[in-house]
């Protein structure tokens, strides 16, 4: 673009709408007319807003993420402002709640769903394989898929079952089995069934009868039938033609019991639906679900998603360099990042302790490791601490050693996995040619990581994102590649933030990131909205999570606070047109 | 005549350790040249199957100098008059986008990739799953989908980690299926070779496909689309059954032990399943990944190696890790030309496997350094093609071309594959 004329400017501008006046006012110097930096000209994208949806989509980010104007953050009101007029101008209405795509159980919440309807194990993780994640979740159903392969896999498992240790009482006559299949039906499909639901298992166990099967088996016939449904393996909720709609009680039931339990809803939860009393605006009901034990579940999958401990068994870390390294670290890595994200869940606090805290879940295995002396228990257990090195993600093994190379660390990845997981703001990707770092950081010319990533950072093509990932990930070189602390006192720590912050060091990122508490509240918020939902979320999702992030921060940023303002918002409750 | 001892079908590839004998695995007849009537190689089925390789190949190591075979392709040597190594083929859509996923998840089918982190995820229908919708159905299993590693769970450059852990597509929007457990695929063989009946299982299928169906008239489009996934799924499996229940093949092999062995050995483990399947003609089609796009696997395993696959293979054209990369590639080599040896070796009649089965090995990077996807290192090996050759075309030639080719020699008279402009010039 050019420099606009001035009848462009004086038309974008000279508006009634405060919004168009707020970029004028704040953003238009760089981003506009005879400027524009990064290539954003806001100026072209206010005269046609409908063609630069991404650009807009940036800009609010930008805004609530305090990354943009350089000059000095946004009120919450001038952000909202810049959101609701981006959201008028696009036409996106906020309370519509978008489409999840037809989710079938990933195959843990299958192994977890079936445990609870059958009383026994059904070993899936051989049978089937690893679920892939759709925007960082195994619980996006565009990338739950499911064939005639996989069909035949899990039927398999199935069989393979011990179904005739289940739960389950072998009606005594053909009124009884209607009324078992019933109940089960409730449970297997989260609704009512129909009446030829029932029937049509009634038929086949008669069937099977008059052919002489003894009865547990011809029973067991119309329960792999349940087992094998669409109704059971998807989470349904579609209705052709409909607009947009609250769902219904049992609808709700089942999102929150797969969000915080990873199975479908028991009995008591089932009465609540059919009562109409499935409410998750009213305290009391997800404070329950939170206090389960079953919540668990929150830090076995969706903390090893979103914080990438589930990626720990791939990790091969150099073992003749790294002679510490075994299965029980490795073990002990995700058991410790999984206790304390349970503990969150379980004591109900701070999502800020995840950044840092005066306490670390150890044994006695992570303790020799961090040199913490004192711990000799096996298992993991909370343990107050006061070297401020650990305690906190950044502190733990896990994250500094799946952000390593097999012989050295990776400030990048660091970098990358901060920027990604705990600030919701991925860096562009490499170019094709990117170089890469060598493979071990003991180089015989002698050149750091360090010196060799501000050579690449002189490189105008790399220097854009590299100064946004590298500071975080050089702060952190205090810690090898097992996120053992480093003892060369010589590793310069400082480093400059992309917002111009001077910090040194783990401590020093911990404070700052502290220091801007929403930043990482908001993308624990997103990464929440993502796996619950089984979407990324859009702009239209924005004003729903940023009162989720305000109603934390008004509560002390208690986890709970933050699951209300998730449940609660439109694309939960409600479902889109189709 | 004596039976074909258990053992004798073991060949060399699989170490002893990792099968347990008499774990109770049907030993079903093998298949018996002196029991066979005299058939020559166009009378049984010929079978297609593709190995890749993550990452890419080292040029300077691949490219052979005239007919010589180069340093990656030398573990070639005693079959080399069976294999063709290919140069200057290319995917064009491959080119668009950064990175590896691209590369490996149109590597079969040369469609473009749509970049998403989920939603609308497409690709287009591989080589593989052609050959198997439209040939496959005449063997119990239409096709073997397996692999080594897991996906990841993030999003990589935009895209979805879907995109870097399948080659095979069942259609645009759907990745096949894979298996990544020898033990489960071995029983999976001997499940469809006993030819056990089951007529409660397709009541049972009968029951949830009309559930299935009644519930697709209430869905909107997008789930209805997503629904078909599962009816598809049901009627395929509901007619297998139909099909072959009741009708016995030969297997011969004992079972491996679990999973829990070295990396070496379940990518043996793996090969050997798919000779075995393709001899006992429980498929004609089989995929096989060595790794996921991007692999960071440890090859310190091997002489002169240190580190990871992916790493190495941003060589930097610096020597000391060029010859890294390259030992890497050869081990994939390596693994091939066991895997032709043992379908050269299995005779049938006067011909053997190999003679029915076209081979593909490759990658769908060339150099891993700069992730160009330009003259793809590939070796065609096995079935009607005249091997002993390096066919090179003279300007950069679509992959599709081969693709073609290949279909052609499966009697499919599709007028195109992908962004094809012909068969392959010189192949046949």
């Amino acid at each position: 673009m050019g420099t606009p004329s001035a009848l462009m400017l004086a038309l974008v501008l000279a508006s009634e709408e405060p919004w168009r006046e707020l970029v004028g006012l704040v953003c238009v110097d760089c981003h506009g007319g005879a400027r524009v930096e990064g290539g954003v000209d806001l100026v072209e994208a206010l005269a046609r807003p409908a063609e630069h949806r991404a650009v807009w989509e940036r800009a609010v980010d930008a805004a609530d993420d305090g990354v943009m104007p350089p000059t000095g953050e946004l009120t919450d009101a001038e952000r909202d402002e810049l959101a609701a007029g981006v959201l008028a101008a696009l036409g996106i209405d906020p309370r519509e709640p978008g489409r999840p795509t037809l989710r079938r159980l990933s195959r843990t919440q299958l192994a977890r769903t079936l445990k609870d309807l059958l009383g026994v194990d059904v070993e899936l993780a051989r049978a089937l394989p690893d679920d892939a994640a759709g925007y960082g979740f195994d619980t996006t159903g565009d990338t739950l898929f499911l064939s005639e392969r996989w069909l035949e896999l899990y039927a398999e498992a199935l069989d393979a079952a011990p179904l005739a240790a289940a739960a389950l009482a072998v009606p005594a006559d053909q009124a009884a089995a209607a009324a078992a299949y019933e109940g089960f039906l409730l449970r297997a499909f989260r609704r009512p069934p129909t009446p030829d639901e029932v029937r049509a298992r009634v038929r086949m166990m008669r069937a099977a009868l008059a052919d002489g099967a003894p009865p547990r088996a011809a029973f067991l016939l119309g329960i792999r039938a349940a087992l094998l449904s669409p109704h059971f393996l998807y989470r349904v909720e579609a209705a052709a033609g409909e607009g947009a709609r609250d769902l219904d009680g049992f609808e709700l039931a089942t999102r929150l019991s797969f969000f915080l339990w990873g199975s479908g809803p028991d009995p008591a939860l089932l009465d609540l639906a059919a009562a109409g009393a499935v409410d998750p605006a009213r305290g009391g009901l997800l404070a329950a679900m939170l206090a389960d034990p079953r919540a668990r579940w929150l830090a076995e999958d969706f903390a090893a998603q979103w914080l990438g401990t589930s990626e720990l068994r791939h990790i091969t870390p150099d073992v003749r360099r790294f002679q510490a390294f075994d299965e029980h670290l490795r073990a002990s890595m995700r058991a410790e990042v999984e206790a304390a994200f349970a503990d969150l869940v379980e004591a109900d606090r701070s999502v800020l302790e995840l950044l840092d805290s005066d306490h670390a879940f150890l044994n006695e295995r992570l303790a020799r490791h961090y040199g913490i002396a004192g711990v000799e228990h096996a298992d993991i257990r909370r343990v107050p601490i006061d070297d401020r090195r650990r305690g906190g993600v950044l502190g733990t093994a896990a994250f500094l050693t799946l952000t390593s190379e097999p012989l050295r660390t990776s400030p990048v990845k660091r970098g990358r996995y901060i920027l990604e997981r705990l600030l919701a703001a991925p860096p562009a990707p490499p170019p094709p040619n990117a170089g890469a770092l060598p493979e071990d950081d003991r180089q015989p010319d002698g050149l750091s990581l360090r010196a060799r990533l501000e050579r690449h950072r002189a490189d105008p093509a790399c220097a854009g994102c590299h100064a946004r990932i590298d500071p975080y990930g050089l702060a952190l070189e205090g810690f090898d590649g097992l996120g053992r602390a480093r003892d060369d006192a010589g590793v310069d720590l400082r480093v400059v933030l992309p917002d111009g912050r001077e910090v040194e060091g783990l401590v020093g990122l911990k404070d700052a990131l502290r220091a801007r508490p929403r930043r990482f509240v908001r993308a624990m918020a997103e990464h929440l909205f993502t796996y619950a939902v089984g979407r990324s979320p859009a702009l239209g999702d924005r004003a729903a999570l940023e009162a989720a992030v305000r109603a934390a921060e008004a509560e002390g940023y208690r986890f709970s606070a933050l699951v209300r303002g998730i449940v609660t918002a439109p694309a939960f409750v409600r479902r889109g047109q189709d | 005549m004596a039976l074909v001892s258990t053992a004798s079908t073991l060949r060399k590839p699989l170490d002893r350790r990792t099968f347990l004998r008499g774990s109770g695995a049907l030993l079903a007849l093998p298949w018996l040249e002196a029991m066979a009537p005299v058939r020559g190689p166009g009378e049984r089925p010929l079978g297609f199957v593709c190995l890749y390789v993550p990452n890419g190949m080292l040029p300077s190591a691949w490219v052979p100098k005239g007919e010589a075979l180069s340093p990656t392709l030398a573990p070639l040597a005693p079959v080399q008059d069976r294999c063709v190594v290919l140069g200057n083929l290319f995917h064009r859509e491959s080119r668009a986008g950064e990175g590896h996923y691209v590369k490996l998840s149109a590597f079969l089918s040369g469609a473009p990739v749509r970049r998403t982190g989920g939603r609308d995820l497409q690709v287009g229908t591989s080589l593989d799953q052609v050959l198997a919708q439209r040939v496959g159905r005449t063997t119990p299993i239409d096709s073997l989908v397996l692999g080594i590693e897991p996906p990841m769970n993030r999003v990589d450059m935009g895209y979805s980690t879907v995109y870097g852990a399948h080659i095979s597509w069942l259609s645009p929007t759907q990745p096949a299926t894979r298996e990544l457990s020898p033990r489960a695929v071995f029983d999976r063989l001997v499940r469809w070779s006993s030819g056990a009946r089951d007529a409660q299982r397709r009541a049972v299928l009968d029951i949830v496909r009309e559930e299935a169906r009644t519930l697709h008239g209430r869905l909107g489009a997008a789930d209805g689309h997503k629904l078909g996934e599962y009816l598809a799924a049901v009627h395929a499996l509901d007619a297998r059954i139909a099909a072959f229940e009741g009708k016995r093949r030969s297997l011969t092999a004992e079972a491996p032990a679990d999973d829990a062995v070295a990396f070496q050995e379940r990518v043996a483990l793996m090969l050997e399943l798919v000779a075995l399947a393709l001899e006992a003609e429980l498929t004609r089609v089989a995929t096989f990944m060595f790794g996921n796009a991007v692999s960071g696997r440890d090859f310190s395993f091997l002489d002169g190696v240190d580190g990871g696959h992916h790493h190495l293979s941003h060589h930097e054209d610096r020597p000391e890790l060029e010859a890294q990369y390259a030992r890497i590639n050869r081990w994939h080599t390596e693994q091939c030309a066991r895997f032709l040896g043992r379908l050269a070796r299995t005779s049938e009649g006067d011909s053997d496997l190999l003679a029915r089965t076209v081979v593909l090995y490759g990658s769908g990077l060339a150099d891993g350094n700069r992730h160009v996807p330009d003259d793809l290192p590939l070796v065609l090996a096995g079935g009607p093609f005249r091997g002993g050759r390096h066919l090179r075309q003279t300007a950069l030639t679509p992959l599709c071309n081969l693709y073609l080719s290949i279909e052609r020699a499966f009697g499919l008279a599709d007028p195109s594959f992908g962004d094809s402009t012909g068969e392959l010039q010189g192949l046949a």
